[in-house]
């Protein structure tokens, strides 16, 4: 391997706490005067745990490392063959190997965040013994940091493949999720199936795991497999609930509610925060039918008058929706937030809020409809106007279609008209005549 | 604005992508290459220009990523075997009427001990579920012949569980919708001839909505517009039989609007760079939307129709009439 690319390989492997890819070949900060003393890593650049790797090096470094990877990967997978059937042999893999294995991987991980192949040969030294799994799951949280990295599926498997192998099997079975079909068996956590139910993990770990999907979201927005994985993550929260109702536990649920909420109220435009909100609220909603304690009922009430620590997302995402019209992800979450849920419970518990809300933001849709010039206390500026009136009508079209009063099927002309908002309604005309189509 | 597809020139950045095998970029795409060449090969397809690859050199690439330990294939020489490279192997191979090439048996015996125990498939050993790959399975399978080894239900109450509250599916329980994902859920459906699996209105409501005012469509809300959307949308539009249900006009302006007409290639949006990926369903967008000059495309499969009609796969979607050339 070259020293380059050994170099590159040695900080990776310090799990830095963040690692960017920085513009040129990192001449700009390097006095070609400068002492080897203020600054041992270079040309690389560590600052406070912050890895800085100028592209054009980084590059250079990669094409170093694809001969070298190809090299250790067949040495690898001589290994993994003969691996004795009765479990993993330190004694086997030479530490020059495994260095070489990590080195070269962690430089084409770094340009590379999808290259699965550098992935896997590092579960392969995992699975011979000559990796640490909480090592390697600091070392996932660096590449994380990258925005090329922080969207891959892979890592973000990488990491739930590591805690399976960190925390061991407490339980067998996902719990009960308020599925989509009723005929879905209770057990989902097969062996090898992708899914942090039933581990054992406890608070610390999962706000751990959240912190990063938040971090990561921030890195890069709307990223889909990182919510995707906060999923899993509140799933197997929700799943641990069912048997353990410890206040640490219970805490985290209640965090990861709030901080769900209050990352909407800063991201008005992210949908994808929006719907997991929902699937949180169905999670929850699963846990109070299933009679946990978490909105426990008080004695003397019934059902309906459940005080509620927080408002369910109707609320939240009515309030929003009035506050910040001229969002689109806002009237999605509402409608979202409306939809009937899955559970008999949550049927009970929601529809009189919903109806509210429902009636309330027909009226508000149909003011923004009825008189353009309507700002609603301040919540539109002018030049929004026309987006507004397009959300409000799309909301309405929406809302008759569930009502069943507008059909869809023969009108492929009425869809299209729907979809494309019509735009400023000309003089005289009805606005949005399809609303009114029953 | 009156933008024609420049064939020629798309076909000549296609033939041009192999050839600078020491770029960065070549060593950088290297995970992707199985499926790179399946893109381009489609879209040749779809262009009527298959023979400009090297039949022969093409079928000895695929060869050479046959991983005999797995009984699959990798992306390329030294990758891992995955389900999506082996996918797209058996497309290619399909294509050039090469599928005798295949130990078949080994890769049905790999692709079916992917499924995992809620029926979704994981990608390959080390366990990664996704609807993606569950897809890849279904196709895979019915390509070889050997769909009926598939325990449909299994397969089908999975997909099941990834439809969200707002029509759309994701890749996995929980996860947000998304167009890709939407494809791939109702390409297996179809393929399982499971469509009532599906509440129809919600979903092509949900996929109308992908549509932006530039006439592009996006994966999901509030993202920006994509060429390669024109397929995953599209396809699954035509699937469904709601292709009427978009606007054909301005995706058709749109996805012309995104050609690099200097160095030929289509991008994801006007003034990007193109790529092979981009290329390819931006042509398949177009054949679905009956522009002239290009050949028929099967949406479930992403592969010539009349290829697909003669293994007896074909299902019942609709594209639109293919327009005359002018």
């Amino acid at each position: 391997m070259s020293a380059l690319s050994r170099k590159l390989g040695q900080l990776l492997a310090k799990s830095p706490v963040s690692i960017e890819l920085l513009p040129g070949d990192g001449s700009e900060w390097l006095a070609e005067d400068m002492p080897e003393e203020s600054n041992p890593h270079a040309p690389f650049l560590l600052m406070e745990g912050n890895l800085g790797v100028p592209r054009k090096l980084a590059y250079k470094a990669y094409l170093e490392s694809v001969p070298a990877f190809r090299r250790s990967r067949t040495v690898l997978h001589a290994y993994l063959r003969v691996t004795p059937a009765t479990g993993p042999s330190l004694d086997l893999v030479s530490a020059e190997d495994v260095a070489d294995i990590l080195d070269s991987s962690s430089v084409l991980l770094l340009v590379n965040p999808a290259h699965q192949s550098a992935l896997n040969a590092r579960k392969g030294l995992l699975t011979l013994g000559a990796l640490d799994a909480t090592r390697e799951l600091r070392f996932a949280s660096s590449l994380l940091t990258l925005h090329e990295g922080a969207k891959q599926s892979v890592l973000w498997h990488h990491r739930r493949w590591l805690l399976r192998r960190i925390y061991s099997l407490v339980s067998s079975s996902c719990g009960e999720t308020p599925s989509r079909s009723s005929d879905i068996p209770g057990s989902l956590a097969g062996d090898g199936e992708d899914s942090l139910c039933g581990l054992g993990l406890d608070s610390d770990v999962l706000s751990t795991e959240f912190a990063i999907v938040q971090r990561a979201c921030e890195i890069y927005p709307r990223n889909y497999h990182a919510w995707a994985h906060r999923y899993l993550c509140a799933e197997a929260l929700a799943t641990a609930l069912r048997g353990d109702t410890g206040p640490g536990l219970m805490d985290a649920w209640q965090q990861e509610r709030d901080r769900i909420r209050q990352w909407i109220e800063r991201h008005v435009s992210d949908y994808s925060a929006m719907q997991y909100a929902c699937h949180l609220e169905d999670l929850d909603r699963g846990l109070a039918a299933s009679g946990e304690p978490i909105t426990a009922v008080p004695a003397g009430h019934t059902q309906e008058k459940i005080p509620e620590e927080r408002e369910s997302v109707v609320e939240h995402a009515w309030t929003l929706v009035q506050a910040y019209p001229s969002h689109k992800s806002l009237w999605l979450y509402l409608r979202g937030a409306l939809r009937p849920q899955f559970s008999p419970a949550a049927l009970r518990l929601g529809s009189a809020t919903s109806d509210r809300v429902r009636d309330g933001a027909r009226a508000l849709a149909e003011r923004f409809l009825s008189d353009g010039s309507a700002d609603h206390g301040g919540s539109v500026s002018p030049g929004e106007h026309a987006l507004v009136r397009r959300h409000a009508a799309r909301f309405l079209a929406w809302l008759s279609w569930q009502e069943g009063k507008l059909k869809l099927h023969g009108r492929e002309g009425a869809v299209r008209e729907i979809m494309a908002g019509g735009g400023e309604p000309r003089q005289g005309d009805a606005p949005y005549s399809f609303v009114s189509s029953v | 604005m009156g933008l024609t597809l420049d064939i020629p020139l798309h076909v000549k950045y296609i033939q041009s992508l192999g050839e600078n095998k020491d770029d960065l970029v070549y060593h950088l795409t290297a995970h992707l290459r199985m499926n790179a060449i399946y893109w381009g090969l489609t879209a040749l397809c779809v262009m009527k220009q298959k023979d400009a690859l090297n039949r022969d050199e093409m079928i000895e690439f695929v060869m050479s990523c046959w991983d005999d330990e797995a009984g699959a294939f990798g992306a390329h020489p030294d990758h891992d075997a995955h389900l999506l490279s082996t996918l797209s192997a058996i497309q290619v191979l399909t294509m050039q009427d090469a599928l005798e090439r295949v130990d078949i048996p080994r890769v049905v015996k790999y692709i079916l001990s992917l499924q995992q125990s809620s029926g979704v498939f994981a990608g390959d050993a080390y366990g990664e579920v996704d609807t993606r790959f569950l897809c890849c399975a279904v196709l895979a399978l019915s390509l070889l012949g050997r769909l009926h080894e598939l325990d449909v239900e299994k397969t089908v109450g999975y997909i099941r569980r990834c439809r969200n509250f707002d029509g759309g599916f994701g890749a996995r329980e929980g996860a947000e919708s998304h167009a890709a994902q939407v494809f791939v859920c109702v390409a297996a459906l179809a393929v399982l001839d499971r469509l009532d699996e599906i509440d129809q209105d919600s979903l092509g409501w949900w996929l109308a909505e992908r549509q932006l005012p530039n006439g592009g469509l996006n994966g999901r809300p509030e993202k920006l517009e994509d060429v390669c959307y024109s397929f995953w949308v599209l396809s699954a539009m035509s699937i469904l039989n709601k292709i009427p249900w978009i606007n054909a006009k301005k995706l058709t302006a749109f996805i012309l609007s995104a050609q690099d007409l200097e160095h030929g290639g289509i991008a994801d949006r006007p003034g990007d760079q193109p790529d092979v990926f981009h290329t390819n369903f931006g042509v398949a967008g177009l054949s679905l939307l009956g522009y002239p000059g290009l050949d028929d495309l099967d949406p479930v499969y992403c592969m010539p129709a009349s290829l697909i009609e003669s293994k007896g796969l074909r299902k019942g979607w609709t594209a639109l009439p293919r327009r005359e050339l002018a």
